[in-house]
């Protein structure tokens, strides 16, 4: 089955009017000029799902209902772009039984611990251990490493990986290769990598459906495409942060050879994706970049020498880097300013925005800095005065996308209804 | 030697600082001394370091190992010559919250500054704070929380203390991506840190406040 087919077809007549209005919007913050309003796309996480009165063990396995609620959402809140239903693994709960992983709990999984209200929880582990013996091993043989380390470790099912060997699969060498694969275990372990491969296809089908149909209803989606810094694919996956974060001092040349074995798996899997997507920016979450966390110059060296790399080519390649910050970024400000004007959009969750707006925002269009906890503790007239405030600071001249720093997701719809009518009618540039 | 097991455990060499304390104590420096003036006052320094910008997480963490792997050699001394942990704090995240990287830097952290730290792990039940407080008599509970969802179960936890009648003896600090100062005055916890090197300063200064009291 291809997940190419039952796409609807774009959109037409008032719809297209209503894309296409959108669509320039943003494309006009973007190119930092004044749009006719700031355009509006709070990241949505749980929030729809909550409000629409499904729990996420229902949206992770059941995908009519996650597509329902995203379907009211956007038709009653009316955001100038989408991100479909396909974040925070929504969807994906029958992939992920499948491959069983060992760093991700997620509502509705049998033998989870998050009740059914919880969103998917990412569990951070150190799997490359030992950096005496498993740096050398994990840099002069990437593959091997993650067939036999990485993949055993990371999924339940894959345990039998671990003394899988394609070392001696050469010529001859086959015949006595092709016998470890008479091992239950391992027939089992790429029976089900098959399994997981078509339940993934199948995700991406009706994602991709499901997408057509949002455009067809006249929103424009925000992402073509995901990918993540090479330092955190490293630190997030394989090291963990304590030991990222020491490594820095205790094995830097080690450290920096594998993270830069990861620099070319962020650029090209963004690549593949965004050539199946209609989407407007390849997101970037960044997770370990903020202050404190590294110091100016091993900022630059271990984290911003591959992250800039792979945006200046993405740009190069005709695609928006979307690049979201996480965390305080005060001191990063300056890095972001080295980026060429109107070709990004960064996103920010804890800065003083008047200085991002001074520094980052001659150059390139900018979201966040207020706290999305306001949604869930605050009166109205304070969610108003804050988002009144925020635009104050950052909507003058353009080149500004309204977002909270966090995503949305236990909130009073009260206060939701009162950010976008805040956003559509205080936003107005004429 | 006092001063160059402190110098060593601020560049962060774990194994030297090993040697050096296996040294002085073969040299017959008393356990309490290698303890207050080599490892806890490197770690002041390095505290002062972090404060003021002139070194980082990175530099914080291999000097945090450093007093560490010394102090493990020096506890079974430490308990022979009847000198006591500056204090101990119990951590966790709350209920429903399985994020633990914040957590496992506090409590890293909060080890290098000389505190015994009781990790509780994630997910930890409300009561299940309360019971280790007491039953290890503990002077601080650290709680975290990473979710917008489930930082409200940080105030569960402070009423669980209120309830069970303890509140009063711990000083409760709390910390996690979405927690603020206002939010740590709303549910009532008496310290709130924006980060893992905050913390750890925070609970030198309590824990030697403590014992100045």
């Amino acid at each position: 089955m291809s997940w190419e087919q039952n796409i609807p077809d774009g959109p037409a007549g008032e719809a297209k009017t209503a894309y296409d209005a959108r669509l320039k919007r943003v494309n006009d913050a973007i190119d930092l000029k004044e749009p006719d309003r700031v355009p509006c796309i709070p990241f949505y996480s749980t929030f729809p799902y909550r409000w629409a009165g499904y729990s996420m063990a229902d949206v992770m396995y059941d995908v009519s209902k996650a597509q329902d609620a995203i379907r009211k959402y956007v038709t009653h809140f009316e955001p100038d772009m989408t991100m479909g239903y396909s974040s925070v693994c929504v969807g994906q709960g029958r992939f992920l039984d499948k491959l069983d992983p060992t760093w991700l709990e997620w509502a509705g999984r049998k033998t989870g611990k998050l009740g059914d209200d919880s969103m998917c929880q990412f569990i951070e582990f150190p799997i490359l251990e030992d950096e005496e013996t498993e740096y050398p091993a994990f840099n002069s043989d990437m593959s091997g490493w993650i067939i036999n380390k990485y993949l055993p470790k990371a999924f339940n099912s894959m345990k039998a990986l671990e003394n899988l060997s394609f070392k001696n699969c050469l010529g001859w060498g086959s015949l006595s290769f092709a016998m470890q694969f008479l091992n239950p275990e391992v027939m089992k372990a790429f029976q089900t990598l098959s399994e997981a491969g078509q339940l993934a296809a199948k995700f991406y089908g009706e994602v991709a459906a499901f997408n057509a149909e949002l455009e067809a209803l006249g929103f424009p989606l925000v992402m073509k495409a995901t990918t993540v810094a090479a330092f955190d694919t490293f630190s997030n996956n394989l090291r963990g942060t304590i030991l990222s974060l020491q490594d820095i001092i205790a094995e830097p040349d080690e450290m920096k050879k594998a993270i830069e074995q990861f620099y070319p798996g962020s650029l090209y899997g963004a690549l593949a994706q965004a050539k199946y997507s209609n989407g407007r920016f390849v997101y970037i979450p960044m997770h370990k970049g903020m202050d404190g966390f590294m110091s100016d110059a091993q900022y630059r060296e271990f984290y911003w020498d591959t992250l800039k790399r792979l945006i200046m080519a993405l740009i190069d390649m005709g695609h928006t880097p979307w690049i979201y910050t996480e965390g305080k970024y005060d001191s990063r400000l300056k890095y972001l300013t080295e980026l060429p004007r109107g070709k990004v959009w960064i996103h920010f969750e804890d800065v003083d925005m008047k200085e991002a707006k001074r520094l980052v925002g001659a150059n390139a269009c900018i979201s966040g800095g207020i706290q999305a906890e306001l949604l869930r503790t605050a009166t109205t007239d304070k969610v108003r005065d804050e988002v009144k405030r925020n635009m104050d600071i950052c909507a003058p001249g353009g080149g500004y996308i309204f977002d909270f720093g966090e995503s949305m997701d236990d909130c009073k719809p009260e206060n939701v209804e009162t950010l976008f009518d805040t956003v559509k009618t205080y936003g107005k540039y004429r | 030697m006092l001063e160059q097991i402190s110098r060593t455990v601020q560049i962060g060499n774990a194994k030297l600082v090993k040697e050096l304390v296996k040294q002085a104590l073969e040299d017959g420096l008393s356990p309490a001394d290698i303890m207050n003036d080599g490892l806890i006052a490197a770690m002041a320094v390095v505290g002062d370091d972090f404060k003021n910008n002139r070194i980082f997480v990175p530099e914080m963490l291999v000097a945090s190992r450093a007093m560490s792997q010394g102090l493990k050699i020096l506890e079974p001394h430490l308990v022979a010559a009847g000198v006591k942990p500056i204090g101990t704090v119990v951590i966790g995240t709350v209920k429903q919250d399985l994020h633990d990287i914040g957590k496992n830097l506090v409590a890293t952290m909060m080890r290098g500054v000389g505190a015994t730290v009781c990790d509780l792990g994630v997910d930890v039940p409300d009561e299940i704070f309360v019971k280790k407080a007491e039953e290890i008599d503990a002077d601080i509970v650290a709680i975290s929380a990473l979710l917008t969802t489930t930082m409200p179960a940080i105030g569960d936890v402070i009423k669980a203390f209120e309830t069970a009648a303890v509140r009063d003896k711990y000083k409760i600090m709390i910390g996690g991506a979405p927690v603020n100062s206002n939010f740590a005055k709303t549910v009532g916890a008496d310290y709130y840190s924006p980060n893992a090197a905050e913390a750890a300063e925070l609970v030198r200064e309590i824990l030697s406040g403590m014992q100045v009291h």
